[in-house]
């Protein structure tokens, strides 16, 4: 019986989710028996996956350029398995922020704008590099998926869970429940008076972070991470985003947040204060899944846009 | 429809106990006002996931009203507290997400004011007419 | 779950030409019959009706319908009557949903035939797209405790407590002052009858006191009201009178001594009481009680006079506030009214000239256990006086202050001035008036001999002005009189204003108790002015009297025996049954974060070993835990997200 073989493709990333399929560490000479790699740009020099297709195919980074389309349809066509790994390609992840400003806004900040650049005929560079699309996508805007692994990157125990699953031939499924059903943290009462960022008080190191203020964004993110970040006391920022029952986490968190302060009208904080907490509510919300979310990205219709501070 | 007979398509959440009683009284009372809203009935004010406002946006709606009772005189206690935390962080959502947040609009209306909800009904069709339409209709994105 | 295919019947009705005046019925029917799922649609003239009820049942049976939505008035109204028909044919009554073309639609753009054509075919496309979500639900019964809480012992709430305790239920008659009798007990007489108003109370007010079946509460308020219908649970707290009820005999011996002298409120302030003191003698309970305000200090060293004098040993200066947890059935509320505060209305000098009185003030005046024992005397000079004018509509039928009319005020005026011209022949009465308005049974009758046989002047016109003469010490009255047209002057020695009744203080707060709403004028709101008039939007809560709005007192009476019998229907059947609403766990979903619980404000949902648990009989299906719950773990039924998202995509369907 040949081996079921593996291609890894990479787009819009930081390659990350490459390191963490290293990070199986000892699990990883078994998995290799078990495995045919056959494409992996970080490891070897080949320029797109083998024609002949390969059982499993795995997309790690979001959909940012022209490139990237084609790449994507490419192993598509040439995988039995699809799965979309690591929150970038599940859901657009960080760079997904970039949808926050139009394609030619990022293009001027990036060649022209920023202090370090120097570019005194403020070129933008057309030729050769491929043409950016005018947002990023999660893959799942183009092509079908079979699988998603979510996570920024996504845990060594869960890609191991995977590769059993498809080697085995079974279903691989995240419980469809939230972050907080692993995380040990207390829960007792959710009266929260005041909201505050993360470093600006001591932590409770035995309570629930949301309760103690925190924006934690467990509530509203797909679990199966063991809440590795509200164990280690940082708050979790949504990188398994949203459940499937759920179709945009700032949506839920917003509804949950509306909850957890407290009930007592004369000792709730007014609600624009609670605005006033929460800076950068897009950005802290849909961290990893603005490009998934309702709107996907910024509409521009408003005049007063969010322009970055004053330049030199 | 063109441009120039356009007219708002607005939703409404009322809670059961006194905004939609208050949309009947306008009704009872022969109250007239513009013809653009749709009322969706919920028992509470709270019962509005703020999902279903993103929805309606996101399938066109020009406007979204959320219609509950008064502070104090909630039927479920604190449910309205908690929709208009929640209706001020969507306001924000969508500022910073570029849709004018004016498209969402909290009013309490009490059983008993039939002419509120039809006035209410009146100056938000004016001001989504000020807006025009929602920019993810016709040639808008998307 | 159902998993049958919907087929869907909708009845579109068209209300008279209510619906039909405006919406083209045929053309929204042809467009309902396009619609997805559905198998019939049809109209009819009045669906509420038998024939139209009866069309619903021959089109489920000839189609096999297993879902119905009926276009008409306000679920508030009808959806009750087509729930029942859905179960008369055994359809679960919960496949059921109803679009509202009339209230929402055809009443309010009269005008806009067009418009209000789309619109009716949004709301029944949208009610259609429920219906498909729905899910069979099943309506629980629950016990009724065989106890009622009435609320307020004036008139309507001594008679709702007697209709009830006679019946054989408990009744808990809770009143906010040290007394039952409330406003009836200040009067003398009462239209149009003349009885005297003691006469036909104080029998009722004693009965209340012996009744084996009714626990009375005076001087005690309602806190705390939680649990749903035939379950509530209520706290009553009972402030301390200081004055052992049971012991006390009413004696006197304390008033002898009690040093401090206090405007007397049930003598409107004309007279005095002690600190320590009886409101009036046919006081139920006939005890004493100690005005804590007034009273120089319930020491020993302070005074302590009161309690050296009582043989009864009845009087407790340790007496504490003390909460009563009562579990009640049905609950009446009959709280009574407030006078309009005369003083409000600056230019009829109430508060300036001492002889410009409230109809109140002279109603005790006119009684003879009053302040002037029945002689009528101008306060300023106490002596008698030969001109008294009335004034109408203070407070009411006015914008400033109330729009509405006040009903008891003509009728009051008209009952004082014949009163005052039998006792006072050589006074001369006169009445200025908007309208007058006798519309009760008796009522024209009186009015007409009161002007013919008693010789009331009457006057047609807003009084302008009041004000103190330049050369006398009479009072100037300035009106139009609108039916010469022209001003009038006229001067009197004791101008009386018909002050009109308002809401009482703190209506609003026990409103927020209760869980019941107000109406605009601020008095309690009943489930429909018609049909439901002594019922709350609250399941088992009732009102009556004039705390649902001014009412004389066969009027407060009658309600009051209305609100009476829909109680007794309540607590007699012993079952009623609860809307199946409340909120649902998917444990599949939920992570146990507690935020739901966060959210209920009524504690129904607690975690329990990491996953949200709903007690059903606590919860009242508001469906906030819902729009808190992260993940869609937790709805309320009915109003799932599914139904409500049905509705929003159906909405919008015609636009993507």
């Amino acid at each position: 019986m040949t081996k079921p073989s593996l291609a890894v493709e990479t787009l819009s990333i930081c390659s990350g989710c490459e390191i963490a399929i290293l990070d199986l560490h000892q699990a990883l000479p078994g998995v290799l028996d078990a495995i045919d790699l056959k494409y992996i740009q970080v490891l070897m020099d080949f320029r797109e996956p083998p024609k002949e297709g390969v059982t499993v195919g795995f997309v790690s980074g979001g959909v940012r350029n022209e490139e990237q389309v084609e790449l994507l349809h490419k192993i598509r066509e040439r995988s039995q398995i699809l799965v979309a790994f690591g929150a970038c390609s599940a859901f657009g992840g960080i760079p997904g922020l970039a949808n926050l400003h139009t394609k030619d806004e990022l293009l001027q900040e990036v060649y022209i704008d920023t202090v370090s650049t120097v570019n005194p005929k403020g070129v933008i560079p057309h030729k050769v590099v491929p043409p950016l699309l005018e947002e990023v996508h999660p893959i799942s805007d183009f092509v079908k998926v079979d699988y998603v692994l979510p996570g920024c990157p996504p845990p060594p125990k869960l890609i191991a869970e995977l590769v059993t699953c498809l080697l085995e031939g079974k279903e691989f499924r995240l419980e469809p429940k939230t972050v907080c059903d692993q995380c040990p943290l207390t829960k007792d009462e959710k009266s929260v008076t005041n909201f505050i960022r993360w470093g600006t008080k001591k932590i409770d190191p035995e309570r629930c972070l949301l309760e103690q203020g925190f924006q934690c964004l467990g509530p509203v993110t797909q679990g199966g991470c063991e809440a590795r970040c509200p164990t280690a006391l940082a708050p979790c920022r949504g990188c398994f985003g949203p459940t499937e029952s759920v179709h945009d986490q700032a949506a839920k968190m917003i509804g949950a947040i509306g909850s957890v302060v407290i009930q007592d009208p004369t000792k709730a904080p007014a609600p624009e204060q609670i605005v006033k907490e929460i800076p950068d509510l897009v950005g802290t919300y849909l961290r990893f899944s603005l490009a998934a979310s309702t709107f996907k990205k910024a509409l521009h219709t408003n005049v007063v846009k969010m322009k970055k501070g004053v330049k030199a | 429809m063109t441009k120039k007979n356009w007219e708002p398509k607005i939703v409404c959440f009322a809670c059961r106990w006194c905004s939609y009683a208050g949309a009947d009284m306008a009704g009872t009372s022969r109250i007239q006002y513009p013809p653009n809203a749709r009322v969706i009935r919920v028992n509470c004010s709270g019962r509005v996931d703020p999902q279903f406002i993103l929805r309606a946006l996101k399938l066109k709606a020009d406007g979204v009203l959320i219609a509950g009772c008064h502070f104090g005189d909630c039927h479920y206690v604190s449910g309205n507290y908690q929709t208009s935390r929640r209706v001020e962080l969507l306001k924000e959502y969508l500022k910073e997400i570029g849709l004018e947040p004016e498209r969402l609009r909290l009013e309490w209306i009490s059983a008993a004011e039939g002419t509120k909800f039809a006035e209410t009904m009146k100056s938000f069709v004016n001001e989504i007419k000020l807006l025009g339409p929602n920019p993810l209709a016709d040639g808008g994105p998307e | 779950m159902s998993t049958e295919e919907p087929k869907i019947g909708v009845f579109i009705c068209h209300c008279g030409s209510n619906i039909a005046g405006v919406i083209d019925i045929p053309q929204l029917v042809e467009y309902t019959a396009t619609l997805p799922n559905v198998v019939v649609a049809e109209d009819y003239r009045y669906m509420c009706s038998d024939p139209g009820q009866d069309l619903i049942r021959e089109r489920a049976r000839e189609k096999g319908l297993n879902r119905v939505v009926v276009a008409a008035c306000s679920p508030t109204l009808h959806e009750p009557t087509f729930r029942r028909v859905l179960e008369s044919m055994g359809l679960n009554p919960f496949f059921f949903d109803m679009s509202n073309i009339r209230e929402h639609c055809s009443w309010v753009h009269t005008h806009e035939e067009e418009a209000a054509l789309e619109k009716a075919k949004d709301l029944v496309r949208m009610a259609v797209a429920r219906a498909a979500e729905l899910e069979p639900l099943v309506q629980k019964e629950v016990d009724v405790k065989a106890s009622v809480l009435v609320v307020g012992a004036g008139i309507a709430g001594i008679q709702a407590a007697l209709d009830i305790a006679d019946a054989g239920y408990k009744v808990y008659l809770v009143e906010k002052e040290p007394s039952i009798g409330g406003h009836m007990a200040q009067l003398d007489k009462t239209f149009p009858t003349l009885d005297c108003s003691s006469c036909i109370l104080t029998p009722k007010m004693s009965l209340i006191g012996q009744h084996p079946n009714i626990e009375l509460l005076t001087y005690s308020e309602v806190r705390e009201v939680d649990g749903f219908v035939g379950n509530f649970k209520v706290k009553v707290e009972r402030k301390p009178r200081f004055v052992i009820e049971d012991k006390c005999t009413a004696c006197a011996d304390c008033l002898e001594v009690c040093p401090v002298n206090v405007p007397d409120e049930f003598n409107t302030g004309l007279g005095w009481r002690k600190a320590i003191y009886i409101p009036f003698a046919q006081a139920v309970p006939n005890a004493y009680i100690i005005d804590t305000e007034h009273c120089l200090g319930m020491t020993p060293i302070a005074c302590g006079k009161c309690k050296d004098s009582c043989e009864a040993e009845a009087i407790d200066y340790e007496m504490k506030p003390e909460i009563l947890e009562l579990d009640i059935g049905a609950i009446i509320v009959t709280t009574g009214f407030k006078l309009f505060n005369a003083m409000e209305q600056l230019e009829y000098g109430y508060g300036k000239y001492p002889d410009v009185m409230t109809n109140l003030e002279m109603e005790r005046m006119l009684s003879a256990a009053g302040p002037t024992d029945g002689k009528i005397i101008r306060p300023s000079s106490m002596k008698k006086p030969k001109d008294i004018a009335y004034i109408q509509c203070v407070g009411s039928r006015n914008e400033r202050y109330n729009n509405y009319c006040s009903r008891v005020c003509c009728m009051a005026a008209l009952k004082q001035a014949r009163q005052i011209r039998e006792k006072y022949p050589d006074i001369n009465v006169t009445i200025f008036y908007i309208d007058m308005r006798a519309f009760g049974k008796g009522y024209e009758e009186f009015y007409e001999s009161t002007s013919r046989e008693y010789g009331v002047t009457f006057v047609r016109g807003r009084v302008a002005e009041v004000r103190g003469s330049f050369d006398s010490d009479r009072i100037v009255i300035r009106a139009e009189d609108t039916l010469l047209g022209q001003p009038v002057e006229a001067e009197a020695d004791i101008v009386v204003l018909s002050c009109g009744i308002q809401a009482a203080e703190n209506q609003g707060d026990l409103a927020r108790v209760l869980g019941i709403q107000l109406s605009a004028d601020g008095f309690f709101l009943e489930a429909h002015p018609k049909l439901r008039p002594v019922e709350t939007n609250t399941d088992g809560i009732f009102i009556a009297g004039a705390a649902q709005g001014p009412k004389d007192i066969p009027d407060s009476v009658a309600q009051a025996k209305g609100a009476a019998a829909s109680a007794l229907t309540m607590v007699t059947a012993g079952r009623v049954k609860v809307q199946p609403y409340a909120a649902v766990v998917n444990e599949e979903l939920c992570a146990g974060c507690g935020i739901c619980e966060a959210s209920c404000p009524y504690g129904a949902v607690k975690v329990v070993d990491n996953v949200a648990q709903v007690t059903e009989a606590q919860c009242k299906g508001c469906g906030t835990c819902a729009a808190a719950c992260p993940n869609e773990a937790i709805a309320p039924q009915h109003f799932t997200m599914d139904q409500i998202i049905a509705q929003l995509d159906a909405l919008f369907q015609e636009a993507r």
